[in-house]
């Protein structure tokens, strides 16, 4: 568990009386010495209090009505008791049909195209060919009034957007249609050069993301991005890669280039769970047939009655009869219908802003070491002109960008070093497990990949096929 | 222990439902106080309700005990802020005294009403806590569910993952508090 999800549990047990003697003295102590742990000791209580008394009052408010409901005395029935469910009957198809009807514009409804706009600039505009690397964005156009449904196109993920979602730069409502953008990097191929930074600045410990998914989402309005109006939330249905524990949803804040927890619940729904519903149609189908048969037999028997002669055993039901009866009566557990959860589907994450979000495990980048590098080609030819470094530590989905010059990664760890160079051209460099790096200089010798890796499909072949085979050449410089 | 502690004992055990039906039986009481001096049925549902909460939040606290049979409590506290929201639209206050009156210490009530403030800017934060987590949170605080039962009906992979997902809600709603709280103070 994280540590302020840890302070959260011992708050708690202070609350609850659950603390020991000697621990609540300290607990105690802590409070009186540090006013910022004191503000959260009173706000957790306040908020705990402000629940329970919410779901206090709904209740009362529950039990008045049934309080001050007149008891029911037989009455004659007015006409309304007729009219009433007839009006009701009449407006069931008309209600059908206007909920039926699109309220909010879905994928079939709204224009769509490809856009390759690149959100986080780095300082010089990327080469060209760098673009066929960058997962690029689908546009939707959304009417303000109205929101939107969409699902999402390389997931079972969907996005809800309320209506009145967003507001201009200066927080003034939109009017008529905005543009809707969004993008989802599944694999660290997808990753490797969409500009996701690694946390690093301002600590210790270098941090990463193993992500199950990531999602960026962002709007437009004549060019201008437009922000989330205060108090509305965008709700996700997010499918994952693959089911693991402990996994957070990110945000990325794009100023501080790191990683924020937004403590979203993200909890994958068990195994083989399901919802049911009776399938009534199917039943009273089977019903109305069996009734059917039914009746046709009892018909034949009748008739087979009036011919014969009185016999007691013709009063009796024949006894295969009855049995039959018994039998073929449909049973309505069988028309229980199991609807099986997605196992990899995360319901109603809040998204609280536009931005990248990240559903993953955070993990601390061992041996961390910080290495300035300088890059050659296989002919000890100097790459002068490179344009962005991206890192992939193999045990982990996750790719991460750096300056060429500068970067941070885990001494020991299977690492891919893939560099963009100004020309457009692809060098990779691939370090083994087996080789220990340590922070200091380093030149590499870089091969140029881009006749054979030209987008990223291409390049995630090229990760598959390193993660079987490895080979490298490093040069200390001493 | 009080004889009067059956309704407490249920207030802090999450059998509240079973509480209110009890102490519901004191609103006709109450209602008949409001409407003889100058309330009207609206008013009595208010000031009951407030009564009951005040009732609620005191059973909270360990120590509190009822001196008196829960009716009585409920009709003072709430011939108190019958009187005390008369002051307030300016109308004379002409109650008459009542012996009940002083089973309740004024400065209980006092402090129920400066919580009365604080309640109301929580209540945004709570709303945009979504209906997830809240459900979660009043499963356990209210109702008092053990983490078990919370794990199966909100169909959580295990004990654990409901435990976590509980502290997470926390930490959402404090995070919510806090920048309201924060905005709201710079206005």
């Amino acid at each position: 568990m994280r540590q302020e999800l840890q302070n959260i549990e011992y708050i708690e047990r202070y609350l609850e009386n659950d603390l020991s003697n000697i621990e609540k003295r300290k607990f105690e102590q802590h409070m009186k010495e540090d006013a910022g742990f004191k503000a959260a000791v009173n706000l957790q209580r306040q908020v705990v209090r402000q629940l329970k008394e919410e779901a206090f009052l709904l209740d009362v408010s529950n039990y008045h009505q049934d309080f001050t409901k007149p008891s029911p005395k037989v009455k004659r029935l007015s006409p309304w008791w007729i009219i009433l469910p007839v009006l009701t009957l009449i407006s069931i198809p008309l209600v059908w049909y206007t909920m039926s009807a699109p309220k909010v514009e879905t994928s079939d409804l709204t224009t769509e195209q490809i856009v390759v706009p690149p959100i986080i600039e780095t300082e010089m505009a990327a080469p060209a060919q760098l673009k066929a690397f960058e997962t690029s964005f689908v546009s939707k156009k959304v009417s303000v009034q109205k929101g939107a449904i969409i699902q999402l196109k390389k997931s079972k993920s969907t996005l809800y957007i309320p209506e009145n979602a967003v507001v201009d730069k200066d927080g003034n409502p939109v009017k008529g249609a905005y543009e809707l953008q969004y993008r989802e990097l599944r694999d660290r191929a997808d990753m490797a050069f969409s500009g996701l930074p690694m946390n690093y600045k301002n600590q210790k410990t270098a941090e990463g993301l193993n992500s199950v998914g990531i999602l960026e989402v962002r709007a437009f309005k004549n060019g201008e991005e437009l922000q989330l109006a205060p108090g509305k939330v965008l709700s996700l249905d997010y499918e994952v890669n693959k089911r693991a524990k402990d996994l957070d949803l990110y945000h990325l804040d794009e100023t501080a280039e790191k990683w924020e927890t937004t403590s979203e619940v993200v909890d994958l729904p068990k195994r083989g769970a399901y919802t049911e519903e009776f399938d009534s149609i199917a039943y009273k189908a089977a019903v109305i047939a069996h009734n059917e048969k039914f009746k046709n037999l009892i018909k034949a028997d009748a008739v087979q009655r009036d011919k014969d002669e009185f016999k007691v055993e013709t009063i009796f039901m024949p006894k295969g009869m009855k049995k039959l009866e018994k039998e073929e009566r449909p049973d309505p557990n069988k028309y229980i219908v199991k609807h099986y959860k997605n196992p990899k589907l995360v319901e109603d994450l809040r998204l609280h802003s536009f931005g990248i979000y990240n559903c993953g495990q955070k993990y601390t980048i061992k041996n961390q070491i910080a290495v300035s590098a300088d890059y050659t080609d296989l002919e000890q030819m100097a790459i002068d002109n490179a344009h962005t470094l991206s890192i992939i530590d193999m045990n982990y989905n996750a790719a991460y960008s750096f300056k060429p010059e500068q970067f941070i990664c885990n001494a020991k760890a299977n690492n891919i070093f893939l560099l963009w160079s100004n020309d457009g051209k692809l060098y990779s460099f691939v370090k083994r497990a087996a080789i220990k790096m340590n922070t200091g200089d380093y030149s590499f010798q870089m091969e140029d990949l881009s006749e054979t890796i030209k987008n990223t499909s291409d390049l995630k072949r090229y990760l598959k096929f390193v993660e079987k085979k490895t080979k490298e050449t490093v040069t200390k410089i001493d | 222990m009080s004889k009067h502690s059956n309704i407490l004992k249920q207030l802090r055990s999450g059998d509240n439902k079973k509480a209110i039906a009890v102490l519901y039986k004191s609103f006709p009481m109450i209602r008949k106080l409001i409407c003889s001096n100058g309330g009207n049925d609206a008013d009595a549902q208010d000031v009951f309700q407030d009564a009951l909460l005040v009732l609620y939040r005191n059973a909270q606290k360990p120590e509190f005990e009822l001196t008196c049979a829960p009716s009585t409590y409920l009709y003072s506290v709430a011939r108190f802020l019958w009187k005390d929201l008369l002051k307030k639209r300016n109308k004379e206050v002409s109650l008459e005294y009542d012996t009940r009156d002083n089973n309740v210490m004024e400065s209980e009530l006092e402090f129920y009403q400066e919580q009365a403030t604080k309640t109301s800017q929580l209540a945004s934060v709570l709303q945009e806590l979504g209906d997830k987590c809240k459900l979660l949170l009043q499963a356990y605080y209210y109702k008092k569910m053990s983490m078990k039962e919370i794990a199966q009906t909100f169909e959580y992979s295990s004990v654990n993952s409901a435990k976590t997902q509980k502290y997470k809600c926390i930490e959402r709603a404090k995070k919510i508090a806090n920048t309201q709280f924060s905005s709201t103070s710079k206005l």
